[in-house]
């Protein structure tokens, strides 16, 4: 069995930014859907403190409690792990919104421009055909881009090397040994959700 | 399963029957400016070919020049990626980059030629423009232009933006064939004075930085590892050092996103930075005496002796023309040969070893080797007594020292690639962390540290990011950079009074800085002797208002120039003091060629940018370049000897058939055709670069990467020897205009100026920190990944990113403790005032600075009345600094970029 997931180095994470905006970019998500985010935050008190970053993105659970809630059955699991939104049979109801222990899904209240006084660009007029108001979306994994064999977006454009991109199940893949070495870790273990998305830790600071 | 939720990729006919966007648009007027965008919808009446490409380009956002492949689908950029074939950025592009189909798409753009039609001019004043044709566009401005060369050409001032805006190539041969002196650099906050200047001097290159390939271990002085920028090439040497387990430790007020997960943070208090420098230095020399002697001997001039007057001792007999001192006739500086116990010239093949300590007397003169004259200059510098300055610890300033010094493991060598190099993988600083009023003095002492642990040009030390071009100086065996781009800095000129030039750059020993000392002067033509008042401003790629210090002074400057025009791509502050816009193209609609050095080999590769649409998104614009060829035709200046064309041959080298006819209108593609033939050879014109995008045209290896084919023979100043001597030419230059003149040309006093030219550093006092009592916290100024130029201020994507998920980058920083006692709580708007300005903004409390620290990162705020409106939102450094002369560095012009302030809830 195929199961696609992802390994993110916290170590190697510089916040830069360049996945959430190459998320924009490739899937042309409206104004106020972020599918991919890096949370920047600080922990310690002065001077023993640090600044934070932590990018997150659905998490492609193999126990996905958004699929389970869904009453329509538009979230549903694909074989390969990777978890979609058919936008036809979602109704809007909001009910994986609130299941999703990680904030990974957004209900698109509307499709508005982002520069809105002078309307749709060019881009937005093309790119928004994939999207659709009243109906909650979420990362794909890029599963278009990983059908033509790329990586997702996400991962190509990391200027750091941060994200490692592969089938879990493989245990020749990347990401497969990155987590048999048992440094990597899920969020939310206590959720029960078993994540596909797996993180190395950032180096503690000596001082 | 159900992949059908991904609607499939329509074609543009197909989409625009189903999709509800297409309803949408419909219902879409005009756009207030510059006629509808060329939408898909006015597209789809007419039959064009289905098209799904990707197009090679490079990025100009930075100066990195990334490779880029531009994905055109249906005439629509719908994606950007990093080019694989770019040796720097291997396919990986920044957040900014993946941004592009935004800035292409702006709306807000400069889409038609605009007048003014509001009289009044100021800081957020709308212009009210008013669409005109490019024919009275044109002629308005090629009138102004002619009438101010008509009665004094040097009444142009001719503004051209920083590399990484100034894709308009034609701009600066038509500045010249105007003959003004008074052409204008965009580096107000640029850390090019001291950067460039002390690259040149002790690296042979223009930009000199830690070499991360194989460093173990850095201090990275005010949170300035990534650049600022987070280029892809910074960003996986960042990652790679990582895993290889170096050791970061950030010398920096603030926790800075440029520097993530540092192994220790030492918050620093603002501006004392030197002390820190020297005190390691102390600890080095009088403390542990552990440094790379062999390096100092024979690299440096650190042997040289000395005299009283900190001038080389030097031997008499046959002379030497010096380049870098305007050709006069030297001997060469003496050594102390310890075999001889006699002093002999540097360059004596007989010596075998040299003092680098002690007290001679040479021919009745007492002196000493220069090292001996920065062990005793250090002294001072306890680490008990930086300790106090900095707020850092004097054991970790000792513990730090030892560190470095272990980390540069003195005396090991490497093999790469056949090629046996110095080992020293330990460096302090990178080069753009120093600017700021006293940045010059602040650099050199990170410099002296390097300089101790012998890691100049070695992997893993501080090394050149380009190919170093320098050979010895036959007068004294240090690095000559009279032949450099800039060769001008510290050498080449009287100081003349009055000055042609605004700025009087002539009474300054380094120049970059000083451009905007022209607004000061301009505003008080009798106080700088202002012999020619501009007539017309004009600028490219320049947004003096957006990164200048004290934009509402600039502004009030501005107000007072008769005629204003730019070529602009955004409709920015600046744009908003001109008479008349003309509107650009932007860098995805038009041609440029970025000279990009391979990291790896430090060969260098020439990208072509290029535009990746079918045709420009606003027809009312025009590529920059053409719209200066039209302008210097206008204006008499583009033919015959002098004329724009003869310059072009000049600079690109365009000879025999591919010169240019003295008196023949070309397109400025057909110009770059015949540069790129110049330069590559007959087979590589632009077709050839449209489709591969590239060609290397210098290949390099290792040798050439650590400079050791290059200059292994030059010597690095320790102790800046020609900083005494020109000092003294410029005192005897600077007395001689006040007897005639009755005027110090320098401020606050040609003395203070003087004084500081020292050649050993010391921690200068910062007059900007000078501030009465009420201002009682320091202001510090920071860059993040994101924002690192004003032009990301108005990218949706960018800045909807930063507010999601950065919440420190559009606020204020301030300590927990300090927002306690004001009152203050995160999401409190706030004023920061200091004694030239308040900006505000939204508090942010937090660990991550010093109590007595606010931190402000940029760059927002902006004041334009036409931009997208979020953009003027965030609070506004510049708004709180001084770019008068007395708030610069009295050697290169940088700017204060720090500020005492007081805080309080708005």
């Amino acid at each position: 069995m195929t199961r696609y997931g992802m390994v993110i180095d916290l170590g190697r994470c510089l916040a830069c930014g360049a996945c959430s905006l190459a998320c924009k970019s490739e899937n042309g998500t409206p104004p106020g859907v972020l599918w991919s985010k890096v949370m920047i935050r600080e922990t310690g008190k002065f001077p023993a403190t640090r600044r934070t970053a932590l990018p997150t993105q659905c998490m492609h659970c193999a126990k996905a409690p958004c699929v389970t809630v869904c009453p329509t059955g538009a979230t549903t699991k694909r074989a390969d792990g990777i978890v979609l939104v058919d936008y036809a049979k979602c109704i809007g109801c909001k009910l994986c919104e609130s299941a999703c222990p990680y904030g990974a899904r957004t209900f698109v209240q509307a499709i508005k421009p982002y520069y809105e006084k002078y309307g749709f660009t060019p881009y937005e007029t093309l790119m928004y055909a994939k999207h659709k108001a009243g109906v909650e979306e979420k990362c794909t994994f890029c599963v278009d881009r990983i059908a033509q064999g790329k990586d997702p977006a996400c991962v190509t454009t990391c200027p750091a090397y941060a994200r490692t991109f592969g089938d879990l199940d493989d245990p020749k893949s990347e990401v497969a040994k990155l987590v048999a070495q048992g440094k990597t870790y899920q969020l939310l273990p206590e959720q029960g959700t078993n994540p596909s998305i797996y993180y190395l830790p950032a180096k503690k600071p000596t001082a | 399963m159900s992949e059908q939720s991904l609607l499939p990729r329509l074609s543009r006919r197909q989409f625009l029957k189903t999709s509800a966007v297409a309803t949408a648009l419909a219902a879409l007027g005009d756009s207030l400016l510059g006629g509808p965008m060329a939408t898909l919808t006015e597209g789809a009446a007419k039959e064009a070919p289905a098209s799904d490409v990707w197009i090679p380009t490079v990025c100009v956002l930075c100066d990195e020049g990334c490779g880029l492949l531009a994905h055109q689908v249906d005439g629509v950029v719908v994606k950007v990626e990093g080019n694989p074939a770019q040796p720097a950025n291997k396919g990986r592009i920044c957040g900014r980059s993946n941004g592009w189909p935004l800035i292409l798409y702006n709306p807000y753009r400069a889409k038609a030629p605009l007048k003014r039609t509001n009289t009044d001019k100021g800081l957020g004043v709308d212009p009210k423009w008013q669409e005109i044709s490019w024919d009275e566009a044109m002629t308005t401005v090629a009138t102004k232009v002619k009438e101010a060369m008509k009665k004094d050409p040097h009444t142009l001032y001719l503004h051209n933006g920083h590399r990484a805006a100034r894709s308009n190539l034609m701009w600066g041969s038509f500045a010249s064939a105007t003959k003004t002196v008074n052409k204008l650099g965009s580096v107000n906050w640029c850390t090019g004075g001291t950067l460039h200047t002390l690259s040149f001097h002790m690296n042979g290159v223009t930009v000199a930085d830690p070499e991360m390939e194989y460093s173990k271990y850095h201090i990275d002085v005010g949170g300035r590892f990534l650049g600022a920028k987070g280029t892809p090439f910074l960003n996986r040497q960042f990652a790679e050092a990582k895993d290889r387990g170096i050791k970061v430790v950030s010398l920096c007020p603030i926790v800075s996103p440029n520097s993530p997960n540092p192994d220790e943070w030492l918050p620093i208090k603002p501006g004392t930075d030197a002390a820190f420098h020297l005190a390691v230095a102390n600890v080095m020399l009088n403390e542990l005496n552990r440094y790379d002697a062999e390096f100092i001997k024979w690299r440096t001039n650190g042997p040289y002796l000395i005299g009283p007057d900190g001038l080389y001792v030097r031997a008499g007999g046959p002379k030497v023309k010096d380049p870098m001192r305007l050709n006069a006739e030297y001997g060469p500086p003496l050594v102390w040969d310890t075999d001889a116990k006699a002093a002999r010239p540097y360059n004596d093949a007989s010596v075998k070893n040299v003092a680098l300590e002690g007290t001679f007397t040479v021919n009745g003169v007492t002196c000493k080797p220069s090292f001996q004259m920065l062990k005793d200059h250090v002294k001072k510098y306890t680490p008990e007594m930086a300790e106090k300055t900095t707020d850092i610890p004097a054991a970790t300033i000792r513990r730090i020292a030892g560190e470095l010094l272990d980390a540069a493991q003195i005396g090991k060598t490497i093999t790469i690639d056949g090629v046996t190099l110095p080992y020293r993988p330990a460096s302090v600083g990178f080069s753009k962390a120093y600017s700021g009023s006293r940045g010059f003095q602040t650099h050199l002492s990170a410099r002296i540290v390097n300089l101790l642990l012998g890691n100049y040009q070695a992997p893993g030390g501080f090394a050149s990011t380009s190919q170093p071009e320098m050979k010895p100086n036959p007068a004294d065996g240090l690095l000559d950079v009279s032949k450099m781009t800039r060769a001008h800095e510290f050498y080449g000129e009287h100081a003349t009074w009055p000055s042609e030039k605004a700025d009087n750059s002539s009474a300054w020993p380094g120049v970059y800085n000083t451009n905007g000392i022209t607004w000061y002067a301009i505003d008080d033509p009798k106080k700088y002797n202002l012999r020619h008042p501009p007539a017309v401003y004009g600028f490219t790629g320049a947004n003096m208002l957006g990164n200048s210090t004290n934009p509402t002074f600039i502004a009030g400057v501005m107000k007072k120039i008769p005629f204003i025009f730019g070529i602009c791509l955004q409709l920015d502050d600046v744009a908003e003091m001109c008479d008349v816009v003309l509107p650009d193209h932007s860098y995805f609609e038009k041609f440029y060629l970025e000279g990009v050095g391979d990291p790896h080999t430090y060969g260098t590769v020439d990208f072509l940018m290029q535009p990746v649409v079918p045709q420009p998104v606003f027809p009312g614009t025009r590529d920059g370049n053409e719209i200066v060829i039209d302008l210097a035709e206008r204006c008499g200046l583009l033919f015959g000897k002098g004329g724009l064309n003869e310059r072009l041959n000049s600079s690109y080298g365009l000879k025999d058939k591919l010169a240019l006819d003295l008196n023949k209108r070309y397109t400025f593609e057909d110009i770059m055709d015949r540069r790129l033939k110049a330069a590559h050879g007959e087979a590589f014109g632009l077709e050839y670069f449209k489709k591969a995008g590239y060609h290397v045209l210098e290949e390099g290896g290792i040798a050439e990467r650590f400079g050791v084919a290059m200059f292994s023979k030059a010597r690095i100043p320790l102790y800046w020897e020609y900083m005494v001597y020109w000092r003294e030419q410029l005192r005897k230059d600077l007395a001689g205009i006040k007897a005639k003149f009755g005027v110090d040309v320098r401020r606050p006093s040609n003395e203070a100026a003087l004084n500081y030219m020292q050649p050993l550093p010391d921690l200068q006092p910062r007059p900007e920190f000078d501030a009465p009592a009420e201002f009682d916290l320091y202001c510090v100024h920071y860059k993040t990944m994101l924002h690192s130029m004003a032009t990301f201020m108005d990218n949706a994507w960018i800045n909807e990113h930063t507010l999601n998920n950065d919440p420190y980058s559009m606020r204020v920083m301030i300590h927990t403790a300090t927002a306690a006692q004001k009152g203050i709580k995160t999401g409190d708007p706030i004023w920061v005032e200091g004694r030239f300005g308040k900006t505000k903004g939204e508090a942010m409390v937090t660990e991550l600075t010093r109590p007595d620290t606010v931190a402000i990162a940029g760059l927002f705020g902006a004041s334009s009345t036409n931009i997208w409106p979020p953009a003027r939102e965030g609070p506004h450094m510049n708004y709180l600094c001084s770019g008068e002369e007395e708030y610069r560095d009295p050697i290169t012009g940088n700017v204060m970029n720090g500020a005492k302030v007081k805080v309080y809830k708005a």
